[in-house]
């Protein structure tokens, strides 16, 4: 709670904060929706926002708002399963071959520069297209994931292969820790920040992502997401014909979204950065 | 005496470079001697003069190229490998720099719990707690200002205090005590210095102390090598080694001790080595070079040791 | 004869002022010094590790870079019989002074040196942004004969810096300092981290420097066999302030402040092995000092008085300054 009250301090993570918090409020409000966001014409169609429809509705009949719910929920929710698992695969691919050092750490690092050079978004989206059918939230996610971590998999190898070279390595050695415990205890404080900073911005890259791929047309369309709906709304030449309330709304919090995650990002690596963590213990 | 540790033909041979350009580096060449129980014994030279390399083939943080090191007449690679926390008790170290010792982001103590829990030394917490405040009275800190704190929150005279406490944990009989002055402010300097003094008296600890420092060289040890290049040029009891050098190199090394009297002043002037790496790939003597004394033949042979008023000498001068 | 005064500071004060997430924190790295450098002298700075000597110098040579603010007092230069307030100058005449009339060795410095061009170069363009319109064939000569003049080999303008010795990079950037030959030389730790032999070789050049120059170094260093072996008057600082400063022969044969005493009883020599103690505790944090004079918590004759007044640095003895109170009750 504390850091949460230091951190709250700080303008640019307040603002970040508080848009994620309403945005993770809407995601959680998409549970007491009264409309299923699978079916059309449920409501009146193309209305402006209203007291009974405070975004407007679709030209699929749907409610902007409630829809808008679901998207969060959905975009949110496969950005997480991207983040996480790509941050998975990129912490163990550095420690071990920061920490093990030659032939293991050859070949890890040949792996992730295969993956720096392929151009990624081309292969995304063939798989994309390949696998439209079967490709759900939580698949899309792992894909997003699986090409999501070689460049942090570099970044926390070399802060490791600085940290090994540290005097409190070999005086954990000498207090008789094992590899693992001393990999955890020693080094993960150092890569939290690290962690951290990459998982927002790998999550805002999922994000992101997915709305490139909707917009292509290689997700499917029918699973609500800030990407979909989109689509759906150029679709229907929403913009041409005036209904901004429903092309602004996935729009407008899209870009909320990325300023938010941007900010918060920046906020928590300074704060999480060693040096400044340093001296705030030391001030306490 | 009783012989504790001996390194015998130790050689350690870094490749640098890329798979087409190799280049070796000797940085401990042929080195022996023997750490008897228990005394001081200092290893001194410049930077890159293969001490601080030695310190880490011992600890086994290095592998050696070539040569054994033998703990109590048998070679520690054998005893590593069959119980690895017999040597760890046994032999235990010192860092150069105290604010790196512990990590930044821990607490200091939570390295004293470890080691006890680790190294199977105590069982529960209030034994661990005992042996703890124990060691810390030995190096003059007490239990109350010590726990729950961050390295920050301590000075580096401290910090150097808590990594000899928590060397001592484990009841060694040999500590190895990397540079662990050099980083400690001047005016807490010989309190720690004295602390190593205290191990050997007190609690019959050998330590191997490195440094570049021969004034506390001088002040604390019993017998002493200087290391030049990798070799060791002149091994022997520190009191004759430093009141009447013999080689060359430790000759030059003693005269340029800047000493804290304004009285004694150089008298001659030094030449300086102009790159370091042509040094090292010098065959014959490494000193050869700048050595006010050089013959033909230190140029092609490498001298043997040679046996002067109880110091062995590297060196032809003494053939 | 009275010597020339070159450089004096009048009750400056210098505080790093840090913002930590919200909270001010304010450390008293240099606080109320008053020192007078001579002409043709050596002036040692001593001190231990965060006791604001090398703040003392930056705000000596004028980079005061936030977070580091000037809070208070002066600096004056003594140049060509006029006086010049560092202060209060503008951006171009501070300029015109720096290298020709003071010149700065900082912490370190022999790892500035541009790695990827030949030495040469260094000096040339080191030249040409101060003297301006000569040829670059010029500007090498200067160069090769300012090396000779120093005794160092003219063949190193053509190295690369990684081809040097650590002990040769740190007298090039000492020679690159000295180019425009400057009435002082200020010299930030210019031996530590260098090896006994080739700290050697660095003393034997600043003291050649000044012995041909006849200027002035102001040499700050921790170690007080460097300052024994080459200053011709010590500062000792403690905790911002300056303690004690003495003639380097009188400070070590009679050193008055109780820090002074320990900082050189405390050292080994060769042929004493009596047992050397050094002062209990350790030295404050510039953030947080103590109430009086920053060393009573450490100081064995601490007096009731030390407790909450500082004392002044004064002459209790000619040409013997020092802060203690204890010289006030003898």
């Amino acid at each position: 709670m504390k850091v949460l009250k230091d951190l709250l301090r700080d303008g640019k993570f307040a603002f970040g904060f508080f848009v994620l918090i309403f945005l993770i409020f809407l995601a959680f409000l998409s549970f007491f929706s009264p409309y299923d966001p699978y079916r059309w014409n449920v409501v009146p169609r193309d209305t402006p926002p209203s007291w009974s429809h405070i975004l407007g509705t679709t030209s699929r009949g749907q409610d902007v708002f409630w829809e808008l719910c679901f998207a969060v929920r959905n975009s949110l929710a496969m950005s997480l399963i991207a983040g996480v698992f790509s941050r998975i695969i990129a912490i163990l691919v550095g420690m071990v071959a920061g920490y093990r050092g030659g032939m293991a750490d050859r070949f890890l690092m040949f792996l992730s520069d295969s993956f720096l050079v392929l151009p990624l978004f081309l292969i995304i989206v063939l798989i994309g297209s390949m696998a439209k059918a079967r490709l759900s939230l939580v698949s899309l996610g792992l894909l997003l994931g699986v090409f999501g971590w070689a460049w942090d998999a570099r970044v926390i190898r070399s802060q490791v292969l600085s940290l090994r070279e540290r005097d409190f390595t070999y005086t954990s050695l000498l207090s008789g820790a094992r590899t693992m415990s001393l990999i955890f205890k020693e080094y993960m404080p150092f890569l939290t920040p690290l962690v951290f900073a990459t998982f927002i911005g790998n999550v805002s890259w999922a994000i992101g992502m997915e709305i490139t791929l909707a917009i292509l047309n290689v997700f499917r369309i029918e699973i609500p997401s800030l990407g979909t709906m989109l689509q759906w709304a150029l679709n229907y030449q929403a913009l041409l014909l005036g209904y901004w309330w429903w092309i602004g709304t996935p729009v407008v919090t899209s870009v909320m979204l990325f300023i938010a995650l941007y900010l918060l990002s920046i906020s928590i690596s300074e704060y999480l950065d060693p040096r400044m963590r340093v001296q705030r213990i030391g001030k306490a | 005496m009783k012989k504790l540790l001996e390194v015998q033909n130790l050689t350690k041979i870094y490749s640098m470079g890329s798979i087409f350009s190799r280049t070796k580096i000797t940085a401990v060449e042929d080195i022996s001697f023997t750490v008897g129980e228990p005394e001081i014994f200092t290893l001194a030279g410049e930077s890159g003069c293969g001490k601080t390399t030695t310190a880490k083939i011992i600890l086994g943080f290095e592998e050696q190229t070539s040569g054994a090191v033998m703990y109590k007449d048998e070679p520690i690679k054998n005893l590593r490998r069959g119980d690895r926390n017999k040597v760890l008790r046994e032999i235990q170290a010192v860092f150069q720099n105290p604010f790196s010792t512990f990590n930044p982001l821990r607490t200091v103590d939570s390295y004293f719990y470890e080691t006890l829990i680790n190294l199977k030394i105590a069982s529960n917490r209030k034994e661990a707690e005992k042996k703890i405040a124990e060691k810390l009275q030995a190096v003059g800190l007490s239990f109350e200002e010590f726990s729950q704190r961050y390295p920050s929150e301590f000075s580096g005279g401290q910090l150097q205090r808590l990594s000899i406490a928590r060397a001592l944990l484990t009841d060694p009989s040999l500590i190895i005590a990397d540079e662990p002055v050099s980083m400690v402010d001047a005016s807490l300097r010989m309190s720690i210095v004295n602390l190593f003094k205290d191990l050997k008296e007190r609690y019959d600890v050998s330590v191997i102390y490195i440094t570049h420092d021969l004034t506390t060289a001088y002040y604390i040890s019993d017998r002493m090598a200087v290391m030049f290049r990798g070799n060791i040029v002149e091994m022997g009891p520190a009191e004759e080694v430093l009141s009447n050098p013999k080689h060359p190199y430790t000759r030059l090394l003693r005269e340029s001790v800047p000493e804290p009297d304004p009285e004694k002043q150089w008298t001659t002037r030094v030449h300086l080595a102009e790159s370091e790496h042509e040094e090292y790939l010098q065959t014959g003597c490494k000193f050869v070079a700048r050595c006010p004394l050089a013959m033909e033949k230190c140029r092609k042979l490498t001298p043997p040791h040679f046996e002067v008023n109880g110091t062995s000498v590297k060196c032809f001068l003494y053939e | 004869m009275r010597l020339q005064t070159v450089i004096s500071t009048k009750e400056l004060k210098s505080y790093y002022v840090l913002d930590v997430f919200g909270r001010e924190k304010v450390v008293k790295a240099v606080d109320d010094i008053n020192i007078d450098v001579y002409e043709n002298e050596i002036y040692g700075i001593a001190g231990e590790s965060g006791c604001g000597k090398s703040t003392l110098l930056k705000a000596i040579f004028g980079i005061i870079d936030p977070p580091l603010r000037l809070i208070a007092g002066k600096v004056l230069y003594f140049h060509n019989e006029q006086v010049y307030d560092l202060y209060s100058l503008n951006s171009d005449s501070r300029r015109s002074l720096r290298w020709k009339f003071i010149s700065y060795v900082p912490q370190g410095s022999m790892n500035v040196l541009n790695p990827v061009v030949k030495i040469k170069e260094t000096f040339k363009d080191f030249l040409d942004s101060h003297l301006k319109g000569k040829t670059k064939n010029e500007y090498y000569e200067m160069a090769k004969e300012h090396l000779t003049n120093l005794g160092l080999p003219p063949k190193i303008l053509e190295a690369y810096p990684h081809q040097l010795s650590g002990g040769m990079r740190q007298r090039v950037t000492i020679a690159l300092a000295t180019l425009l030959n400057p009435k002082i030389i200020i010299a930030d730790e210019p031996t530590t981290a260098l090896d006994v032999v080739t700290q050697r070789g660095v003393i034997q050049l600043l003291r050649d420097i000044q012995s041909t120059l006849m200027n002035t170094i102001v040499l700050v260093t921790h170690d007080m066999g460097v300052q024994a072996t080459m200053s011709t008057r010590i500062a000792v600082m403690y905790a911002g302030k300056i303690i004690e400063e003495a003639p380097t022969t009188k400070l070590f044969q009679d050193p008055k402040h109780p820090y002074t005493r320990y900082l050189i009883h405390s050292l080994p020599k060769f042929g004493d092995k009596s047992k050397r103690s050094s002062a209990p505790g350790s030295p404050p944090s510039l953030a947080a000092l103590p109430p009086g004079c920053a060393f009573h918590p450490r100081c064995p004759y601490a007096l009731e008085k030390c407790k909450s007044e500082i004392p002044a640095l004064r002459s209790y003895e000619p040409d013997h300054k020092t802060a203690c109170w204890l010289m006030e009750e003898r």
